[in-house]
């Protein structure tokens, strides 16, 4: 008797030890600075995965400063940010590419679009004793993309990249199997730049959902994708900057409106944002391929989601103070990270639309 | 068995008597309150998925099924694509893991000394629940790399059988699925055959060896047949785990959902499109859509795991019973009960012997063609266990460095800052999977009090339906707890993670618990009742003293069960940061070494805790064993 419950006693207490050792031991800053409301409130918000690196550098350092905001960030990706904001399940939503009238339609109530990062698209390759910067134009892109050029060595890569001692490795072309961002500003790219890619997809209209997706393979997130060119000699993919540059990734250059190479870069990314501001705007959101040397035709802004009429005060107020910050402190963190920083023009956009946050009756909330 | 002991306890039980009396009046409404919730969540689960499909089925009619088209703008999933993918890739793990599993089997039931073949089936036993997220990490990370490399372009080069490995080698391919399904599912196929082995009575084993046959001649000719219905449940029962197996899947299929040509080729299944589409499917028919994919998945296991309960049904009968319970994950503490032979059954078995005997020629070449079988089949139970032990030992290595105090006490901290850990992660393991112990463990136990109490029709179908629901994917379940949480509170919440692996742990923790009640003898209860106690009072403190190793080790079992999940908490935690689980799957998946790194320590300790827990979880299921003998 006395073992028995000597057994089953040991059996409930050692994990629920466990449990409360681990759960007691979590960080708890010591002094408390709250932010203005002074209470306690979480935020979860869901989207784009390409902003995820940015994201949780902001909010991680926002959370210092602020211990009682805890923000909850679920990278799956921007059609993730679209539809969680449609069904009311997160506080915000984020998305590479802005929500369009149809998309608002389903939503439940009217949804304030703010742009927080710019960022580009990187084309990494995994090809060992290939240059950096292999030089790449739109007909190229789309013939690897297609299924057309399948080999590093073929003559037509060759002639177009002007560097012939590529090794003989076969082409393992890497697309996003969910859709994203990054999809529709490549797929975008290689509609304005390649007739056969508008003639095998069918369609001038870009989809955030990779177009052919019978070549080569779908992985995951931009994470999945990296990760296959990783670990595979041979593979080409398109990734968020902010990834290809921490992992090391070598990028091509691209061709650009003006016929200039650009490799990915703080700089040629912000001169891709430069060119947009001003008249950037939801609905005018599309700065791929844009003119000017030096500027890199695959960058895009990323667009946080949210509800204008806040049924709950504490929480509007939270949010507009975060992505304040996020729009200005927060800035200063996008270079290092793979991001430039948002154009001063693009900034007093997104702080005019965030002042739009109401309360549930409809009054503007103070900031 | 002690009578003293029993004595005093039955003494106290008529002093007690009234009182118990007065105070037990709230037990059969107990009971009946708790089989109504647990028939409640069966009917939950099924009529949310089915009003959640409701409307993709309204809009392409029934023709959804067969689809092939692929539009996820338009909620179109190419239903039919997945399906075939589906059955094409867990067909192919079947084929690779029932001979492996059947002749590991028979290695430990029939060949291997006693003493090893305990210590390896509890291993094996053990092995079952490494979770699947750390079996699809290792599948990613060294797996996928090592397939694009060398397995795939090998098998591409075989004569003949090439064909079935055309194209170029990317690694991730449905051939790696069926792998990785084949390992994941060989430690519940190995265990659940073994029990249906160790069941065939000693009498018939004796009768063809009195015959003249060698071992491995009772190994073919008696044993097996015999356990062929037992078999047959273990292969159907492990075909509807691999099906229903979302993550590690969309972790190494390639994620094409597109006809397979070849088995090298990426490909999708309705699990992996399940887990890549339905958090971005467009609200409406998009969503409605990926959940009708969750019904045809549903609908397909569940007839699957209906063939297996009820060959594990046929393989028992009224004989002599030898009820083994296996911690079996995605199926419940399944039991195989030993079919009784018949005399005749004994006497045909005798008969099938004597005639081969005589046609299959001379002792000499018997021994041999028998020692080629016995060694094939210690082969195969190397074969079974090896890729867990690999796993074990990079998981180790890989994690290693990265393991310390600081890891463990320090919360997530983003990429590019020092001095993280994951802290968080492991509260909110503990957080979720205490909370949905919390949830889940009365109504079990209640659950299980009704079918021990009830004769009849209903119960039966609860236990049936408990048995089933153990083999419903963990990802419907998360879809499940989504819809009926996340969507009307408006956020994600630990609550809606722990319903998710509560309704996971509810089968597992009633099959389990009412394994252990039986367990108590009824004279100990009779005894009770004569000395006036109330059935409740007999219950508390004959049945549930006397089966509390028995409940302990069943609810640890199903806690060691769900700690590992991911895909029900995919889309019900509000961050990855939230649980150890999906820490892993989005780390992992990061190309960043250190991140990686990270997740190979995050998956060390989350492997160890699951395997604490089923350790435990046995040793007082074996203290249990050795007292009632």
């Amino acid at each position: 008797m006395k073992r028995r419950a000597a057994v089953a006693a040991l059996a409930l207490v050692v994990p629920l030890a466990l449990g409360t050792s681990i759960a007691v031991g979590q960080d708890r800053p010591a002094a408390r600075v709250a932010d203005a409301s002074g209470k306690d409130i979480t935020l979860d918000g869901a989207g784009a995965n390409s902003i995820e690196p940015f994201f949780s550098a902001v909010f991680y350092n926002y959370h210092k400063q602020y211990p009682n905001v805890t923000i909850n960030y679920s990278p799956a990706g921007s059609s993730v940010g679209v539809s969680d904001i449609q069904q009311d399940t997160v506080a915000f939503g984020d998305s590479e590419i802005p929500m369009a009238a149809k998309d608002l339609a389903k939503a439940k109530g009217t949804v304030l679009q703010i742009p927080v990062d710019l960022g580009g698209v990187a084309i990494s390759y995994n090809v060992p004793g290939a240059p950096k910067g292999l030089r790449l134009d739109g007909s190229t892109l789309a013939a690897i993309y297609e299924g057309v050029i399948t080999n590093w060595d073929s003559p037509a890569l060759a002639q177009a990249t002007g560097v012939s001692n590529l090794p003989n490795l076969r082409i393992v072309p890497v697309h996003r199997a969910d859709s994203s961002g990054p999809s529709w500003d490549l797929d975008e790219y290689l509609i304005q730049n390649s007739s056969s890619w508008v003639s095998k997809t069918g369609t001038t209209d870009p989809s955030k959902t990779w177009p052919l997706t019978s070549v080569g393979v779908g992985e995951q997130l931009n994470s999945g994708v990296a990760t296959y060119i990783a670990q595979t000699p041979g593979a080409v993919g398109y990734v968020e900057y902010g990834y290809s540059l921490e992992a090391g990734f070598t990028d091509a250059s691209i061709r650009n409106k003006v016929g200039d190479y650009v490799a990915p870069s703080s700089t040629s990314i912000d001169a891709a944002g430069l060119q947009a501001a001003g008249k950037l705007s939801a609905s005018n959101f599309n700065i791929i391929d844009e003119p000017g040397a030096g500027t890199y035709p695959l960058a895009n802004f990323s667009w946080t989601l949210l509800y204008q009429k806040q049924s709950n005060a504490n929480t509007g107020l939270a949010l507009q103070r975060l992505f304040t910050y996020v729009i200005t402190t927060g800035q200063l963190q996008a270079a290092k990270l793979g991001y430039a920083p948002l154009p001063l023009s693009v900034v007093a956009l997104s702080k005019a639309t965030l002042a739009k946050v109401e309360n549930s009756a409809g009054q503007l909330l103070a900031t | 068995m002690p009578a003293v002991h029993w004595g005093s306890s039955s003494t106290r039980l008529l002093l007690q008597g009234r009182q118990g009396q007065r105070r037990g009046r709230a037990y059969r409404p107990a009971y009946l309150v708790g089989a109504a919730v647990f028939g409640a969540v069966v009917i939950a689960v099924v009529v949310s998925i089915a009003t959640g499909s409701a409307q993709a089925f309204a809009h392409y009619g029934l023709s959804f099924v067969w689809s092939g088209t692929w539009s996820p703008t338009t909620g179109q999933y190419a239903t039919g694509i997945l399906v075939v993918g589906t059955v094409v890739t867990t067909g192919a793990a079947m084929l690779l893991a029932t001979p492996i599993g059947l002749g590991a089997a028979v290695a430990l039931s029939e060949l291997v000394p006693r003493k090893v073949a305990a210590a390896a089936s509890t291993f094996v036993e053990l092995l079952a629940a490494v979770p699947s997220i750390v079996v699809g990490l290792w599948a990613l990370l060294v797996l996928s790399p090592m397939f694009a490399r060398h397995v795939e372009p090998f098998l591409r080069s075989l004569p003949v059988l090439g064909g079935a490995f055309s194209g170029p080698a990317y690694g991730p391919s449905i051939l790696l699925a069926a792998v990785v399904l084949a390992i994941m599912t060989l430690p519940t196929l190995v265990a659940l055959s073994r029990t249906a082995l160790r069941g065939v009575p000693v009498e018939d084993r004796e009768a063809a060896l009195a015959l003249g046959a060698t071992r491995w001649q009772v190994v073919r000719k008696v044993v097996l047949p015999t356990a062929r219905p037992g078999i047959g449940a273990a292969v159907t029962l492990a075909l509807g785990r691999a099906m229903g197996e979302a993550i590690a899947v969309a972790l190494v299929i390639g994620n094409r959902p597109a006809l397979p040509h070849s088995l090298i080729a990426p490909g999708a299944t309705l699990g992996s499109a399940i887990v890549n589409q339905f958090a971005e499917a467009q609200p409406g028919l998009g969503t409605s859509s990926v959940i009708a994919l969750g019904a045809v998945l549903l609908v397909l296991t569940v007839a699957v795991n209906i063939v297996g309960q009820m060959l594990r049904r046929a393989g028992a009968s009224a004989g002599p019973m030898a009820p083994l319970p296996v911690g079996a994950p995605g199926g419940a503490v399944l039991t195989i009960e030993a079919p009784a032979q018949s005399v005749g059954k004994a006497a045909s078995s005798g008969r099938a012997i004597a005639a081969p005997h005589s046609a299959e020629g001379s002792l000499p070449r018997r021994l041999v063609s028998g020692a080629v079988g016995e060694v094939a089949c210690v082969v195969a139970l190397v074969a079974a266990i090896a890729p867990l032990i690999a796993l074990g030992w990079y998981t180790v290595a890989r994690a290693w460095p990265a393991l310390s105090f600081g890891f463990l006490v320090h919360p997530v901290v983003p990429f590019g800052v020092s001095g993280g850990g994951i802290s968080t992660a492991i509260a909110g393991t503990a957080r979720t999977v205490g909370l949905a112990l919390v949830m889940a463990a009365p109504a079990g136990l209640l659950t299980a009090l009704f079918l021990y109490e009830r004769p009849g029709r209903l119960p039966a179908a609860l236990r049936f339906s408990a048995d089933v629901l153990s083999g419903v994917p963990s990802i419907i379940i998360g879809i499940f707890a989504f819809e009926v949480v996340v969507r009307p509170m408006h956020h994600p919440s630990t609550f809606a993670g722990a319903l998710a692996l509560a309704v996971l742990m509810l089968p597992i923790m009633v099959r389990a618990s009412e394994e252990a009640i039986r367990s108590v003898p009824v004279d100990l209860q009779e005894a009770g009742a004569a000395l006036g106690a109330a059935r409740s009072r007999v219950v508390r403190s004959v049945v549930l003293r006397g089966s509390l190793p028995g409940l302990i080790s069943g609810n640890l079992l199903a806690l060691a069960r769900v700690t590992g999940e991911t895909a029900p908490l995919l889309f019900t935690l509000a961050s990855p940061a939230l649980a150890m689980s999906l820490l892993i799957y989005t780390n992992g998946t990061e190309p960043f070494p250190s991140v990686q790194q990270e997740a190979w320590a995050t998956a060390f300790v989350l492997l160890a805790a699951v395997l604490a827990l089923s350790a435990i979880a046995r040793g007082a299921a074996w203290t249990l064993t050795r007292r009632a003998r």
